[in-house]
């Protein structure tokens, strides 16, 4: 039986991140690797001039960008930027045109990396004629099987809907904000290395909107979960992110750390930031 | 890895209205149907009925004869009322007073043609308020006494007895078909009804096959219309088995479906052969008997294993059809193209079926043959076809497996392009070839 181990430390160093990473492979018999040991994170997303045309659109015009272990990344900009398009090709939904894509070291799409890997369309539908206690089940057996594993992940579920007794009723008779708790909590219940939320908290209202990030907030604190955000909300995301890239026309404009980026652009928030920048960019008349 | 799938099918579709729903209003119809078509019947049979129990009577003749047909038919039981002689316009004004329906006139020489031993002339005059399926049957009774009277009149004073001249030759017929090596009574035109069931095995599949294949479609396309799929197609599960298990949970809810139509057809068979007449029981019995006669004829008629393999057979026909409604729902982006494209598939299926009814075995070679067989909506058609007229070829048990792989091979095909960018790719040609339809029915229109 092949056994392969990771094992990674990280560390923080003044703003500098390092990893060691030591790696161990067991098959007919033991050895110990040594390595990579690199300054700075793993990429969980490594993006490299991807390019994606529909016939004769091009909706990306090569997207570069990376995404470390541990963080939340927001890919920021207005509807139609090419921020759906990149995610579905980040989760094997749509394949890349020309450029390079990994996701954890892997080509999207692949079986063994859906099972790391979560994704909430912005408009995620639901079953209607299924509970929302139904759809988590259904999800977390989907990932686990029907074993311990799948009644925690079941359990993590119900916990982030916070739905109550409602997550029995079917979901035809939920309001938008409750079928959309029921997707992050679908999209977050199979603790997944990597979660990509399209615009998680679309539709919904302030104090809804603030309950889901705040969700998302602390369950990447909590269990170390990666998040690939998008939003056309430039507000939410400067709450949200640590990290952002601003994408306009399908390419990238800029970037960088939130509190980087104001202070560059002597911005008081990141809208004004993505004004300026599409303004030097050409594209704001 | 599918089992939750499946559930979740099965659950989604029973608990949607939008898909169940065509099946109990299916099932609930054909009763209601068989109740509307039995009480008009009823009505025109009593009519019949009531009609044959009362004759206007015109003796033109005025011979003894005219006056003992008329005795005749008062001693059967009829009521001859006498009419004024006129012109047939007054007679029917006459007659409809009376509320009569059959006019029997008795023209001059009618008594001298019978004492010459020459047929004998009458006119029967049928006032009816309108057309209608049971007019026609009216005066058969009246007409049949008539000529009872007048084969007596002819044989009276002959060595002639009157049942001798009514079937003067006695025939005994025997059919052998070689096919089946079996001998049956009768000649072959008795056992046409027997061939008729196999123009009903197209209609029964299609009867069958379109509400699992629209519902299909419609489930299937609710996941597109819904956005549902796109969460679906990041799980970690496989295409093919997204594609399995809606399969699998569609037949499942089919057969139940299906059930139920079934029990709705034979609610209607009941009905409408549970019609009884007070006074007349022997029509209904009459025709409560028919089918029992044929089912009788049928036991040793058809092979029992090849109704088992004809069974089979439409199954896995449903199996297809279902498999055929999931496709075209994955390529549909909404509901609404989904409909417009399955109602033109539905009768592109069913009209091979027909060319196969009508297309007699030697016409069709062995190949054509073999593939007949093995395509999963031609199979039930020739395999009835076959069960009646001749027998199943031996092959059967194998063309069933060939025609389970069929569709399993489509699934297999389908689930290759299964993706979420192929699958927008052909749902935009889709729409646009929905469009057209559209487009063509409403010009029609």
């Amino acid at each position: 039986m092949a056994v392969d181990l990771q094992t990674e430390l990280s560390f923080f160093t003044g703003g500098v991140r390092g990893r060691v990473l030591f790696y161990f492979t067991h098959r007919s018999r033991a050895t110990l690797y040594t390595g990579p040991l690199t300054l700075g994170a793993m990429s969980v997303v490594k993006v490299v001039d991807l390019v994606k045309d529909f016939g004769g659109f091009r909706a990306l015009k090569g997207v570069s960008f990376e995404v470390e272990e541990g963080e939340i990344f927001g890919l920021i900009g207005p509807n139609g930027a090419g921020k759906t398009t990149t995610f579905r090709i980040l989760v094997g939904l749509l394949t890349p045109t020309s450029g390079k894509v990994e996701v954890l070291g892997r080509s999207p799409g692949d079986l063994e990396l859906k099972k790391l890997v979560s994704y909430l369309p912005e408009d995620a539908g639901t079953y209607r004629n299924l509970t929302g206690y139904e759809f988590l089940r259904l999800v977390a057996e989907l990932h686990y099987g029907r074993g311990r594993e799948a009644k925690e992940a079941l359990e993590l579920g119900l916990r982030i809907a916070g739905l109550g007794e409602r997550i029995h009723e079917k979901m035809k008779t939920y309001s938008k904000g409750m079928k959309r708790r029921v997707q992050v909590a679908r999209a977050l219940m199979v603790k997944p290395r990597l979660a990509i939320l399209d615009e998680p908290t679309v539709g919904l209202d302030v104090l809804h909107a603030r309950e889901v990030r705040e969700t998302v907030r602390s369950f990447a604190r909590e269990h170390g979960t990666t998040v690939l955000l998008s939003s056309h909300n430039m507000l939410e995301v400067e709450d949200l992110c640590t990290r952002v890239a601003m994408i306009y026309e399908g390419r990238i404009l800029r970037e960088g750390y939130v509190k980087d980026l104001l202070q560059e652009y002597g911005a008081r928030n990141l809208e004004e930031v993505f004004v300026q920048l599409v303004g030097a960019a050409g594209g704001a008349g | 890895m599918i089992g939750p799938l499946v559930a979740k099918e099965v659950k989604d579709l029973l608990r949607d209205p939008r898909v169940i729903l065509p099946f109990i209003i299916g099932a609930l119809i054909m009763p209601v149907i068989g109740f509307v078509l039995m009480v008009p019947m009823r009505a025109g049979i009593e009519q019949v009925i009531a009609g044959a129990r009362a004759v206007g009577f015109v003796d033109l003749d005025g011979s003894a004869h005219s006056a003992q047909l008329a005795r005749w038919l008062s001693e059967r039981g009829v009521s001859v009322v006498e009419l004024q002689p006129g012109p047939p316009g007054q007679l029917a004004e006459q007659a409809a007073l009376r509320k009569l329906s059959v006019v029997l006139i008795v023209p001059r020489g009618f008594g001298e043609s019978l004492d010459r031993k020459q047929p004998a002339n009458v006119t029967v005059l049928n006032v009816l308020k309108e057309i209608s399926i049971f007019g026609p049957a009216s005066s058969a009774p009246i007409i049949s006494l008539v000529q009872e009277y007048v084969l007596n009149a002819l044989t009276s004073g002959t060595p002639l007895r009157p049942e001798v001249v009514r079937n003067p030759l006695r025939t005994s017929e025997l059919t052998y078909l070689t096919s089946k090596g079996v001998q049956l009574p009768g000649d072959p035109a008795s056992y046409f009804a027997l061939t008729m069931a196999a123009f009903l095995v197209p209609l029964l599949v299609m009867g069958l096959a379109l509400t699992p294949m629209q519902m299909a479609a419609t489930s299937m396309a609710v996941e597109n219309e819904e956005r549902t799929l796109e969460t679906l197609l990041t799980l970690p599960v496989r295409p093919r088995d997204i594609l399995l298990a809606k399969l699998l949970g569609m037949f499942a809810v089919a057969l139940l479906g299906s059930a139920l139509e079934i029990a709705g057809l034979l609610a209607y068979f009941f009905i409408v052969f549970s019609i009884s007449l007070p006074g007349e029981p022997q029509l209904a019995a009459g025709a409560a008997r028919l089918p029992g006669l044929q089912l009788g004829a049928l036991q040793g008629f058809i092979d029992p294993s090849g109704v088992a393999l004809l069974g089979a057979s439409i199954l896995l026909s449903l199996f297809f059809f279902a498999a055929l409604g999931v496709i075209v729902g994955a390529l549909s982006r909404d509901v609404r193209i989904a409909s417009t494209v399955i109602g033109p598939l539905g009768f592109l299926a069913v009209i091979p079926s027909y060319a196969i009814v009508f297309m007699s075995s030697e016409m069709m070679g062995p190949a054509l043959r073999t593939a007949l067989y093995i395509i999963p909506v031609t199979q039930p058609v020739i395999a009835a076809k076959d069960l009646v007229s001749s027998t199943l070829p031996p092959e059967t048990p194998l063309y069933l497996a060939a025609s389970l792989l069929f569709t399993l091979g489509l699934l297999w095909l389908a689930s290759k392009v299964f993706a979420f960018e192929s699958l927008a790719r052909l749902q935009r040609s889709l729409e646009s070839l929905a469009e057209r339809l559209s487009r063509r029915k409403r010009s029609t229109a």
